[in-house]
């Protein structure tokens, strides 16, 4: 595991000028996003790559849908409940079927805004995002997917949704042991066909504590991460799955509808007799807080995930 | 007299604010002590609730669609007495009753939670409509920020309200010209609000927000045209009461830190204010 404090916003920022600086038909589009978005610097350095829309989500949608349908590469970021939620509808027709190359992001996403609540609290986004026709979904959650996310979004053609962490997250692996591909999984860790633990997201380093801990019990456990949600690494999951006794998917998300589902809906077909749980948020967030009490309040931190875990296998 | 009742409580407001944020950290101080002399002119004087029954039927509704605005709503309720001050002691702490957008659920006197911009006036329209329908006599109380007016779904309301004659209905924009990246002239330019929403078909009126005397007169005067919804137009001034924040965008967030220079410099204000005005002995 490595720790940087780089924050993830910061990070988007920086790839998201560096590409502006390359490709001109890259546009920053901005909701009254302030420096959440981290838009800040391309809209210094790149005022005419830059437009700012003001308050109006669904009419932002709207607008990159037409800069999109002229060769504009719209990447237009809003705190993450208000631009995959209130502007959906525009989102599935516009860009989802349309199939226009616009880039949503939804910043300080999950229980991120912990303290500001449910308004601000996006834990349907995947669910959402994820039934769109031609969306590729990007769940990132430490910088490294962060940057990878957008490089790779940038070069497909296509609709694609990248939900954004708020806070510095330790990375699960050293960078040079990383290799990100759109629609690939990975293996963090395998010491055995136990206990698999799929993860995606803002817990990949709580998946992967929870794999250490339940490893030194003497289990044998894989860890596999996926930063693409849709199109989910079905093949990797098939090779974790067959040989399992049991897997368990982990989410800073509601477990309706997100990843656990994507995985459920992966695997359903398969003939296995193996269970999987989905451990997520049960049904909506109504308690708030500073972010790690909250994601603890929830069962979500690799303490609680350890329990959570026991609690099934030792039954 | 009533006017000076009035500002000392919207003093008493603008200090739980300005201490909560000190003492919790990060809040949206700025737009919070720019609505607080009109939140206090509402509950101090013109609307009808009752402390000891939150949900009294009957009670004028009031609807903060700006709902980052909160601080200033939790420092009215707690002033009139709905809830104890104490609360606020836990400000950004697990499972406070006082999160960072109210919650109907959690808060005596909060008539609906809100948080996402653009909700308040359609709730509020729905809320007085159903009065009208029931032969209710209560009045229902959107405040709304400037910035907020570029959501599409407040110009659908106000078509709706007009239609349906709502004449309970009063809204209010806090029109501090600022929002999050800039001002509102920068961000997305409202312009006229006054003929836009007269073209709606609202009687508009356009006050001084800090102007205790012109709110209370303008909100005395409700409906200001029967059969037409009301919009006040209160322009402000964002941070106002922290000399060091007022009219900078910068405050729209504030985190001071306790025992920090800016936090000092707000305590200041607030005392100096108060002896000027001869409440301090
Ligand atoms: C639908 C929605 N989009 C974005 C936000 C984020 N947001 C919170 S406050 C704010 C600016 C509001 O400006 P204004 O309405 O002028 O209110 P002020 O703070 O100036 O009083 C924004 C964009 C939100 N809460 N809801
Ligand atoms: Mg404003």
């Amino acid at each position: 595991m490595t720790v940087k404090q780089r924050n993830p916003r910061d990070v988007f920022g920086e790839v998201l000028l560096e590409l502006g600086r390359e490709n001109d038909s890259i546009m920053a589009v901005s909701c009254d996003s302030g420096a959440g978005s981290g838009m800040n610097p391309f809209k210094q350095a790149l005022p005419h790559q830059y437009l700012e829309v003001g308050i109006n989500e669904q009419n932002a949608i709207g607008v990159c849908a037409g800069l999109a349908e002229g060769g504009s590469i719209p990447v237009v970021s809003a705190i993450a409940p208000f631009i995959s939620m209130r502007a959906f509808e525009q989102v599935r027709n516009d860009l989802g079927y349309a199939n226009m190359n616009v880039k949503v992001i939804g910043s300080s996403s999950g229980l991120s805004h912990s303290a500001l609540g449910s308004t601000h609290q996006a834990i349907e986004d995947l669910t959402l995002m994820r039934v769109i026709p031609n969306m590729v979904v990007f769940n990132p959650g430490d910088c490294y997917e962060v940057e990878m996310s957008l490089r790779e979004a940038i070069k497909h053609k296509g609709p694609v949704y990248i939900r954004m962490p708020r806070h510095p997250m330790a990375e699960p692996l050293d960078e040079s042991q990383r290799h990100f591909k759109l629609g690939k999984g990975e293996i963090l860790m395998n010491t055995g066909d136990e206990i698999v633990i799929a993860v995606s997201g803002t817990l990949t380093v709580d998946g992967l504590m929870t794999g250490k801990i339940l490893d030194e019990m003497g289990y044998g456990v894989k860890v596999l991460n996926f930063t693409t949600v849709k199109p989910l690494d079905t093949e990797l999951l098939y090779d974790a799955y067959k040989d399992a006794k049991y897997l368990f998917t982990l989410e800073e998300h509601s477990q309706i509808g997100g990843f656990g589902s994507a995985v459920l809906e992966a695997l359903g077909s398969v003939k296995h007799g193996v269970p999987i749980h989905i451990v997520g948020i049960t049904d909506g967030s109504i308690n708030t807080g500073p972010y790690r009490e909250l994601l603890d309040a929830y069962g979500l931190t690799w303490e609680k995930v350890v329990d959570r875990i026991l609690n099934v296998i030792q039954k | 007299m009533q006017i000076e009742t009035i500002e000392r409580k919207a003093f008493e407001i603008r200090k739980h604010i300005v201490h909560t944020v000190i003492n919790n950290g990060d809040g949206h101080a700025g737009p919070s002590l720019s609505c607080t002399d009109i939140l206090a002119t509402l509950y101090f004087d013109i609307m009808d609730v009752r402390v000891d029954e939150p949900k009294w039927s009957d009670r004028d509704r009031f609807v903060l669609s700006a709902g980052h605005k909160c601080l200033a709503l939790y420092g009215t309720l707690i002033e009139k007495g709905f809830e104890k001050a104490d609360v606020l002691e836990t400000y950004n702490q697990l499972g406070s009753k006082v999160p960072g957008h109210p919650d109907m659920k959690k808060f005596n006197g909060v008539d609906f939670s809100s948080g996402a911009l653009g909700h308040g006036l359609p709730i509020g329209a729905g809320m007085a409509l159903n009065a009208k329908l029931k032969g209710e006599k209560n009045r229902v109380f959107v405040l709304m920020g400037d910035g907020e007016q570029g959501e599409g779904s407040n110009w659908e309301a106000a078509m709706f309200a007009s239609h349906h004659g709502l004449d309970n209905l009063v809204g209010i924009i806090d029109r501090n010209g600022l929002q999050i990246n800039g001002s509102t002239r920068d961000v997305l330019d409202t312009r006229d609000l006054r003929e836009k929403y007269s073209a709606f078909g609202w009687s508009v009126k356009v006050v001084d927000g800090h102007n205790i005397e012109e709110l209370l007169n303008t909100f005395q005067s409700i409906p200001f045209q029967k059969g037409k919804p009301s919009m006040v137009i209160a322009n402000t001034i964002k941070s106002k009461g922290m000399p060091f924040a007022e009219g900078n965008v910068k405050y729209h967030h504030w985190n001071p830190g306790k025992n920090s220079q800016e936090s000092k410099d707000a305590l200041d204000a607030l005392e100096r204010y108060a002896n000027d005005k001869g409440w301090i002995k």
